[in-house]
């Protein structure tokens, strides 16, 4: 029972918790300083309590940039009262000296407006005297240098020579302080331009460590890079940015939130931006008196040559190898002199540079390789190689040679002459430049003239006529397929060729019966029958007789009145031919009518 | 009716002026050819333009006149009919090494960069191919190949002792006409595309056919586009460019080519 009733008011006390804020809705604007510097930022804080409705506006702001914005919500149960504080908070940046005026910011919650009241900072430039801040608020800020033992966050620039000679390394660094226990997030850096400096380095080079510095101990983010300048002068370096979010763990007090419920991970982010003081550089001019194959090298160097190899033959090419090493910068050292006469024909060096770091020093290896074609035969001297520095430690040009070197050139074998000039002639020749663009110029009258229209090979019917090539092999196939059949099938050979035959010797008994022969000319009546049918029924020749005949044909579908025209055919045949007194002219005639209507019947048959 | 005399005297007239006008024998076609190229080399491009004109629309064509009249248009500054009669030189002579040149410096004048952002590689390999010849040299190859195995059939069925050989010879005669009718497809496909050219200085392509329709983008002249179709008062065309956009263009600021 009594557990039933503290959940009942629990859930009544949180029923009623809008109608408690409700009454109680505050909305506060305050700044963590009045008094700034150019290189600062001001934290623009928001505070509305009593609601959780709305966000606040802030109004139009001239002379400040809105750089960040974060928001929280604080919750606490005090005696079984709850109170709900949103804070808003904003990170500006001033953009000018003088007094900036932060206008009053809206919020509309619960159905009303609030506005807060407007708040005046003074913006001063850097390094003027600024009033010590409030120990709580410090963090995140830039205090100037001379400031900087009372700050948890600051950056500093400096390079570790003010004075410098023209090419002497000059190291340039950018450093951002911390305390340990200040955690940072989104780190950035902004590099200034080095006008009047060139680098060896394409970025900064990035070094972490720990330090102590005026009795505190900080955690130090340094940027740095070798830079040279290039000529005399007073020379500034300008600003660096390093931006990024102050971490800032949230801690609740609300036994419902703080709890089980609370991230471990939660961060509030408040956004910085610091900036570096300038650095002014004084760049002197290299005193007079330099040697006269200085090239403009600046630091400390030695120097090594060496020639290989050292026997060749006219027209043959020896190198020179000269090493340079040092610290300095390496693109100042051009080629050591090397003067070998007319002895030699020489050419341009191949170069190859490796830098390397020696602590915080550049230096490194230049290596130049130097070809010489001697033109003629005998021993040879190859005079020392020469080169001038600039020792800016000491203040005075040094000057390091190598040590000479002889090499023996043998008399050229036959054809090397030819190779001298070929080489002369390739070293002098360059790659043909275009001057300027236009179009080619016109073509001469053209032989292959065509008429407006499709081509013939492009024509439909062109086309459409390859259909006769298919009809052509069709026909050849078939063709072919007969002749292998007759060549093969002696009975289809003789149908085939009854017709044909049974025709011929018609003929010839025709002639036979107009000379009066008529012994031959029965004969060959007789012969062109029987083998007509012998072919076409495909029986021997021998084998023919009226009777066979009419057995096979009884068979077949014949016109009627076949029978009779063969019966009589045959009877007439051996009637005449074997008559005493021979056949008359009239017999003969009506013996030919028979068999030529015999076979005109035959003929009409699919035998 | 010495009206009617009078008035059929002029018809003659007329009928054998356009005859003159629309015939050129290849004596005259020649002749011309020659003046034309003659005021080029003097600096009348104009006049040299007016001479291959008069050869093309007498019907007759070659790679080199077109080309001589792209040459003639581009020296009087105009780029849309330079790139017009290169391109028609280049369907008639695809491989021609000054056409292409020429071709792509007058496509270099132009204002509008219309190219698609990358071509597919087989794209490529296939445009290579298909330019190595022109259309009708990829059907004459294909027929005189197809013509080639029609007859080597008919020699193996009538000669039986070259049967042995037959299948080999048939395959390969039979691949190679696949692939020349195959690259005659394609170049056909291409040939029927219908291509036409931006014609004057600037001309606005719209959303939809009509003068008050919502603009789309700015062409410039020589321009290449697709040509797709015409709406139904046949003034505007449906254009599109290789890089994918599609507008609507009056039919006037076109050429075909």
């Amino acid at each position: 029972m009594t557990r039933f009733v503290r959940t009942t008011i629990f859930g009544v006390a949180l029923f009623l918790l809008p109608l408690w804020t409700l009454a109680e809705v505050g909305f506060r604007a305050s700044v963590d300083r009045n008094v700034v510097s150019l290189a600062d930022r001001i934290m623009l804080r928001l505070e509305i309590s009593g609601s959780r409705q709305g966000e606040p506006k802030l109004p139009e702001m001239e002379g400040v940039e809105i750089l960040g914005r974060s928001s929280r919500a604080e919750f606490s149960l005090v005696n079984g009262a709850t109170s709900v504080k949103r804070i808003f908070s904003y990170t500006l940046v001033p953009m000018r000296t003088g007094e900036i005026r932060i206008p009053s910011a809206s919020l509309v919650a619960e159905g009303k407006t609030f506005r807060s009241r407007p708040i005046t900072v003074k913006v001063v430039d850097v390094g003027s005297e600024l009033p010590a801040p409030p120990s709580r608020e410090s963090r995140g800020n830039s205090p100037p240098s001379s400031r900087r033992e009372k700050s948890r966050l600051f950056v500093t620039a400096s390079v570790d020579h003010p004075e410098v000679f023209v090419n002497q390394q000059l190291d340039l660094s950018f450093r951002l302080f911390r305390e340990p226990g200040l955690n940072l997030g989104n780190l950035g850096f902004n590099e200034p331009p080095v006008v009047g400096f060139v680098s060896a380095d394409n970025k900064p080079r990035e070094d972490r460590y720990g330090t102590t510095l005026e009795g505190g101990r900080y955690s130090v983010l340094e940027m740095k890079r070798a830079i040279f300048p290039i000529s005399p002068g007073e020379l500034v370096i300008e600003s660096a940015e390093f931006k990024g979010d102050i971490l800032t763990r949230l801690r609740r007090g609300d036994p419902f939130f703080g709890g089980v419920f609370a991230d471990p991970f939660a961060y509030e982010r408040e956004p910085f931006l610091l900036r570096t003081d300038p650095v002014s550089i004084r760049v002197k001019p290299l005193p007079p008196g330099a040697p006269p194959d200085f090239s403009g090298a600046v630091g400390v160097y030695r120097m090594n040559a060496e020639v290989s190899p050292d026997q060749v033959a006219v027209g043959e090419p020896v190198t020179v190898t000269v090493t340079v090493q040092g610290l300095g910068n390496l693109d100042a050292v051009a080629m050591p002199s090397l003067e070998v006469g007319e002895d030699f024909r020489s050419y341009d060096p191949e170069v190859s540079t490796q830098t390397r770091l020696a602590g915080d020093r550049v230096g490194g290896t230049k290596v130049f390789r130097q070809a010489l074609v001697p033109l003629s035969s005998g021993r040879k001297q190859i005079p020392p190689v020469r080169m001038s520095y600039f020792d800016p430690a000491a203040g005075t040009f040094r000057q390091i040679s190598s040590e000479p070197a002889e090499i023996k050139v043998t008399a050229a074998p036959s054809g090397s002459r030819a190779r001298l000039v070929e080489a002369s002639s390739g070293a002098d020749r360059r790659k043909v430049e275009v001057i300027e663009k236009d179009i080619l110029y016109i073509k001469p009258l053209p032989q292959d003239w065509a008429r407006e229209g499709k081509s013939f090979w492009l024509r439909r019917s062109t086309w459409a006529l390859q259909v006769i090539p298919l009809i052509l092999i069709f026909l050849a196939w078939r063709f072919q397929v007969r002749r292998e059949r007759l060549s093969s099938d002696r009975i289809y050979a003789r149908k085939v060729g009854a017709s044909r035959s049974v025709r011929r010797r018609f003929a010839a008994a025709r002639r036979l019966l107009r000379e009066g022969k008529s012994g031959e000319f029965c004969a060959e009546v007789d012969r062109a029958v029987t083998r007509y049918l012998g072919d076409r029924l495909g029986l021997p020749s021998g084998a023919v007789d009226a009777r066979l005949v009419s057995e096979k044909l009884a068979a077949l579908a014949v016109p009627e009145g076949t029978e009779r025209f063969l019966r009589e055919c045959f009877e007439t045949c051996s009637r005449l031919r074997f008559a005493p007194a021979g056949p008359s002219r009239e017999e003969m005639e009506q013996l030919l009518e028979l068999a030529e209507g015999l076979v005109s019947r035959l003929e009409k048959v699919k035998l | 009716m010495t009206k009617r005399i009078a008035l059929l005297f002029w018809f003659l007239l007329l009928l054998s002026f356009r005859a003159g006008a629309a015939e050129l024998n290849s004596a005259a076609r020649d002749q011309t050819f020659r003046e034309a190229s003659a005021a080029y080399s003097r600096g009348e491009f104009a006049e040299a333009a007016r001479g291959y004109h008069r050869i093309a629309s007498s019907g007759w064509r070659a790679a080199a006149l077109f080309y001589n009249l792209g040459n003639a248009w581009f020296k009087q500054g105009d780029l849309a009919r330079a790139i017009r009669n290169y391109r028609r030189a280049e369907e008639l002579s695809p491989r021609d090494p000054e056409i292409a040149k020429n071709l792509e410096y007058a496509r270099g004048a132009i204002e509008d960069d219309t190219s698609p952002p990358s071509p597919a590689a087989w794209s490529k390999i296939e445009n290579a191919l298909v330019r190595l010849l022109p259309l009708s040299g990829w059907a004459a190859l294909a027929l005189i190949v197809f013509w080639l195995a029609v007859l080597w059939i008919l020699a193996a069925i009538l000669f039986p002792a070259l049967r042995p050989a037959n299948r080999p010879v048939l395959r390969i005669l039979i691949l190679v006409f696949l692939v020349l009718a195959l690259g005659t497809w394609r170049a056909r496909v291409r040939a029927s595309r219908a291509q036409g050219i931006i014609l004057p200085a600037e001309v606005v392509a719209r959303y939809s056919p009509g003068p008050e329709e919502t603009e789309a983008f700015l062409l410039h002249t020589g321009t290449e586009v697709r040509l797709l179709r015409r709406d139904g008062s046949g003034r505007w065309a449906q254009i599109a460019l290789p890089d994918g956009k599609s507008g609507w263009i009056p039919v006037s600021a076109l050429a075909r080519i």
